[in-house]
């Protein structure tokens, strides 16, 4: 077996090298394409948990509030834990650095204490660099309202003890100063870059929060029991406070970017799908140039499980091989991909700086087994037809073009689509769980590709009436479609379906989002601290500033928007308050339930504080369960608070969902009179850009945006969010087409007899170049229009269904017919690309048998 | 006058000759049969004669006009209207009909749609597969498929038909009938006919048989 392998495998494969590259290349961008969305969302997930851990390190329990800041004050309550653990109270804030405006986040710690702290959390060569400062008179710099610590990867770049780094925390200029650098740990992740560690008063100073914190982190002391330790923190907890273990906040990041990072990996598997059947075509071609090899094996006594073997055999080989240069191209893309998907989720969340994706050694193992996996699966069933069809037939020229069975095809692809779109619609579990929906889409996608089997035949009836002879030869193959008609045309309509699927989604998707930015976004001017990027960002302005730029006689009317994130039946989402009334008078929030506009905004407004409303997003309704009329109970920072549900608003702002108070109501429960962004209506004749000027100059602290210029940000997020999906789209595209080409040689070589003898007739070489290109483009055109219905269907799934279920947006579907004529002239232009030369390469095919096994 | 000639015509396959100086002429409506073991060059010469491959040395002149010189366009144009070529194995177009593979070359010539109809009803009469007109060559024996490839062959009214082992796949009887449907059409149409094959039998056809031997005629044999 060794010896027939290495003479009929891997002979055979450095002979029909343009082969072997072409597999090995289907193989490596396939597996290069999924393992670079993989890395690279894994560096960005890995950095965003690192943002969220910041030096955290090691310890072994949280406790935080559920909702506001956790006083300084109530720490005394928790000091007889100190008997078995030590604390580490933590404040977080966020500074934009002057000029590039590049965000890094503050974290606020009792570096003091932690020199006493038997057990400290910070890496253990920090604590050796603050111990050794010691003797130098670093904690006396360290008492420096200004002085930072900065992560080795930041002084890296230059950045050395007492160099100044200006910028903005809030709204106010402050300019920091380097007072030591915090050395990685030996044994644990590097620190990120984008990190500043500041004293805990210091840090409360500068970021105008005094005697707040955020959590405090406790770390058992050596031999400490977490079980009993948990016990005596849960008897000792103050109402209001929750105690977690440290993952959880990373958990919580992970929910955050879930949907984003869902969608690369769903068109990750586009390309491997496609690749799938590209991989089966030219695994189809093999055996069938092969065939005479096999049958002579045969005819001299080898066993068919002998010939499957040598067929898997290659596969294999080919798929290790594809796999290992599929590593590197992957490791090299990832690099690209992850400033990519790091700009997106830090437009969105504002907590990424991952620069570089690394190459864990499970992630090459995975990529090596889904590579030659995904080749021996494709080469399963040519190697069984080797295998079992008899020497005799084999050896036949035109006996392997078997046609395709299209009827039952058509029912198939009929039941199919049928029970899919049933599935998906038909059920209804609970909000999250949406197997319903992605067991249906597949089902639609089988359907769609059996679909462009069943499709081949009635593109080929004008060849059955047709008197032009090459019209005829050109569409009668597709009356009569074999195996690889059918698998070029399934493989171009799923790729197709899936883009289209995915670009009608995204269009939707934008069309709902703008709709809903043009209606709530109707103030003249936003205003918000430097820095600020999504709902997770910790920028704030301070009360007397809002008031001060809402008092300007050139202000009509202000809406202060303040924003937390809480704690509600365990699961996080966000708080926001704003001003109702200017709401009702001048906004335009889209109401989903509750009555019209702006009914349940005056409900709130008058409800005041005696009778408190509070209006959900459609995601947060569709999380919790929650309905109009209501009552929840919600954290805040005097005990649970009551507010009945008022209204149901659009909101495509975050995934988590959340609550919206009137002002006045979440001053008197939260008492922060702190603003996240001012929304500016201006009095009549007041020109936005003039006093956008203005205020920039008063406040260079903040940032001022125009309507439009919000309006254009908030596009070029949602579009940079979706960049990556393009170009992902493109890449199983291109491979779709490039199997049409691999279909169109296999169908070549198949008939070359056939087309011998239409030389033979006397047709000329651009007559057969003509014919095969026709049907290669019959091909694809069935491929097209089955890719199109097949991709509007998905798209209504994924609209009508996967987004409300999974993520809580009721989107509007809007079919972008622009977009659909592109994608159609691009695949037919590409398909001309493709099957030109391959149609010329085979009009010159010679019928004598040398060429079957070299061609 | 010759219809085809072969002079010095010789082809070789990398470093070794497999036809060498073979001098041929064939007259209108003389039948030769070329007679030879397996490798002898029989259908290298064929296809030198079909113009479907080009001589390393020598010329083929068809009505005068030398092949080897002949542009690819022209060549098809002499594939179409000159030349016939029936194959051992068939290669009837699966996915088209009987009738619709007889109607092909006239197709392919644009001949008006009645005259299509007239001459093919008529060489489906004459191979005798009036009732099998519809049918795919799937769907057809052997035999049935020669006769329509020789009719498809015959359809244009060419000057010359070269046939390649047109018995080599049939069974007796089927090849039997092939040969005289051979005979008898080239004689009505008076075309000249060149046909490879192993059997004196079916050489027994011709007016003149050509052994080969090593890519060469036999003396005596011209």
């Amino acid at each position: 077996m060794t010896w027939l392998a290495r003479r009929l495998v891997t002979r055979a494969l450095l002979r029909e090298w343009g082969r072997t590259l072409l597999t090995l290349a289907a193989v490596s961008l396939g597996v290069a394409v999924f393992l670079s969305i993989r890395l690279a969302n894994r560096a960005a997930v890995a950095s965003f948990e690192q943002f969220t851990l910041g030096v955290g390190q090691g310890s072994d329990l949280v406790i935080r509030t559920e909702a506001g800041p956790l006083w300084e004050s109530r720490l005394p309550a928790l000091r007889p834990l100190t008997e078995w653990a030590w604390m580490r109270p933590i404040i977080e804030g966020s500074f934009a650095r002057a000029q590039t405006m590049e965000g890094f986040q503050v974290l606020g710690l009792d570096l003091v204490g932690l020199g006493a702290s038997a057990n400290s959390t910070l890496p253990s060569s920090s604590e050796e660099t603050l111990h050794r400062s010691a003797t130098t008179g670093f904690y006396a710099t360290l008492q420096d309202p200004v002085a930072i610590l900065i992560p080795a990867a930041l002084a890296a770049e230059g950045w050395s003890p007492g160099d100044l780094m200006e910028g903005f925390i809030q709204e106010r200029a402050v300019r920091l100063r380097v007072a030591g650098i915090l050395p990685d740990p030996p044994h644990r992740p590097k620190l990120q870059r984008n990190l500043l560690v500041m004293d805990l008063p210091a840090a409360q100073r500068l970021l105008g929060r005094e005697g707040e914190l955020d959590r405090v982190e406790w770390g058992l002391r050596p031999g400490g029991n977490l079980p009993h330790f948990e016990a005596q923190a849960r008897r000792l907890l103050p109402p209001g406070l929750i105690m977690e273990p440290p993952e959880q906040r990373a958990e919580s990041g992970r929910t955050m970017t879930a949907a984003f990072r869902f969608n690369l990996t769903i068109l990750s598997l586009i390309a491997l799908a496609v690749g799938a059947y590209l991989l089966f075509q030219a695994f189809d071609a093999s055996v069938n140039r092969r065939r005479e090899t096999w049958a002579t094996l045969r005819a001299l006594g080898q066993a068919p499980s002998g010939v499957m073997r040598l067929v898997l055999f290659e596969a294999a080989l080919l798929g290790l091989l594809g796999s290992a240069l599929g590593i590197g191209l992957g490791w090299l893309l990832a690099q690209g991909t992850v400033q990519g998907v790091s700009r997106t989720v830090n437009a969105l969340y504002g907590a990424s700086a991952a620069q570089r994706a690394g190459m864990p050694a499970p992630e090459a193992w995975l990529a090596v087994a889904i590579g030659t996996g995904a080749c021996l699966i494709a080469a399963w069933i040519p190697a069984r037809r080797a295998a079992r069809t008899p020497p005799v037939q084999l050896l036949a020229r035109e006996g392997h073009l078997t046609p395709t069975r299209w009827g039952w095809m058509g029912l198939a692809a009929g039941t199919a689509l049928l029970l899919g779109t049933v599935l998906a619609y038909g059920l209804r579990p609970a909000p999250g769980v949406a197997w319903h929906a992605y067991a249906g889409s597949a089902l639609v996608l089988l359907g769609g590709s059996l679909l462009a089997v069943a499709l081949l035949p009635l593109l080929g009836l004008p060849g059955r009436w047709t008197r032009r002879w090459r019209l005829r030869l050109a569409l009668r193959p597709l009356l009569r479609p074999t195996g690889r008609h059918g698998f070029a045309a399934a493989a171009l309509a799923v790729a197709i379906g899936m883009t289209i699927g995915m670009g009608v989604m995204v269009q939707s998707f934008e069309r709902t989002v703008l709709a809903w930015i043009g209606s709530s976004l109707r103030a003249d001017l936003y205003v918000a601290p430097i820095g600020s990027t999504g709902a997770g960002s910790q920028h704030r302005m301070g009360a007397d500033t809002a008031d001060g730029i809402a008092s300007d006689p050139a202000v009509a009317a202000a809406d202060r928007f303040q924003i937390l994130p809480i704690t509600f039946r365990g699961r996080p989402t966000f708080l926001g308050a704003g001003d109702m009334g200017v709401q009702a008078s001048r906004g335009g929030l889209i109401l989903a339930a509750g009555g019209p506009f702006p009914g349940p905004l005056l409900a709130l407004r008058k409800g005041g504080t005696s009778d408190p409303g509070v209006l959900v997003s459609e995601t947060f309704s569709r999380h919790f369960g929650v309905r109009v009329g209501e009552v929840l109970d919600l954290p805040a920072p005097g005990g649970l608070r009551r507010a009945t549900v008022r209204g149901i608003i659009a909101d495509y702002g975050n995934e988590r969902g959340s609550l919206l108070l009137d002002r006045p109501v979440f001053l008197a429960w939260f008492q922060d009179p702190r603003v996240a962004s001012l929304a500016l209506f201006l009095r009549p004749g007041e020109s936005p850009e003039a006093f956008a000027a203005r205020l920039r100059r008063e406040h260079p602290g903040l940032q001022v945006r125009t309507n439009g210029a919000l309006r254009d940000q908030v596009t070029t997020i949602f579009r940079q969010t979706f960049a990556l999906t393009y170009a992902l789209e493109a890449i199983g595209l291109i491979v779709a087409i490039l199997g049409l080409g691999q279909g169109l040689t296999g169908l070549a070589l198949a008939r070359r007899g056939e087309i011998w003898s239409l030389r033979a007739l006397g047709a000329t070489q651009s007559d057969l170049t003509r014919i095969l290109m026709l049907e290669g483009l019959g091909v694809a055109l069935a491929g097209l229009l089955s890719g199109l219905g097949l991709g509007l269907l998905l798209a209504r799934i994924l609209v009508d269904v996967l987004n409300p279920q999974v993520f809580g947006w009721t989107l509007g579907f809007s079919v972008p017919w622009g977009f659909l004529g592109l994608v159609s002239l691009a695949t037919l232009g590409a398909a001309i690309l493709v099957l030109a030369p391959m149609a010329r390469w085979g009009a010159r095919l010679a019928a004598d048998r040398e060429v079957e096994e070299g061609a | 006058m010759a219809v085809l000639q072969a002079r010095g015509v010789g082809r070789r396959f990398e470093s070794s000759w497999v036809v060498r100086a073979l001098d041929l002429d064939l007259v209108a409506g003389e039948r030769i049969a070329l007679l030879g073991p397996s490798g002898c060059g029989k259908t290298t010469f064929l296809n030198l004669l079909g113009g479907l491959d080009r001589p390393d040395e020598g010329v083929i002149l068809l009505d005068g006009e030398s092949l080897h010189q002949a542009s690819p366009a022209r060549l098809a144009d002499l594939r179409r209207s000159r030349l016939g070529t029936v194959f051992q194995f068939f290669h009837l177009i699966p996915t088209l009909t009987a009738e619709e593979n007889i109607e092909l070359p006239l197709r392919m010539l644009a001949w008006p749609e009645a005259r299509i109809r007239e001459r093919c009803a008529e060489l489906i009469q004459a191979v005798g597969l009036a009732h099998r007109a519809a049918a795919w060559p799937s769907e057809l024996s052997g035999g049935e498929m020669q006769r329509v490839a020789v009719a498809r062959a015959l359809a244009a009214r060419p000057a010359v038909l070269l046939a390649d082992e047109p018995t080599g796949n049939l069974d007796r009887a089927s090849g039997q009938a092939v040969l005289s449907l051979l005979a008898e059409l080239t004689e009505q149409q008076g075309s000249a006919l060149v046909m490879v094959t192993h059997s004196e039998a079916a050489a027994g056809i011709c007016h003149r048989v050509l052994r080969m031997e090593d890519g060469r005629f036999l003396d005596g044999t011209l």
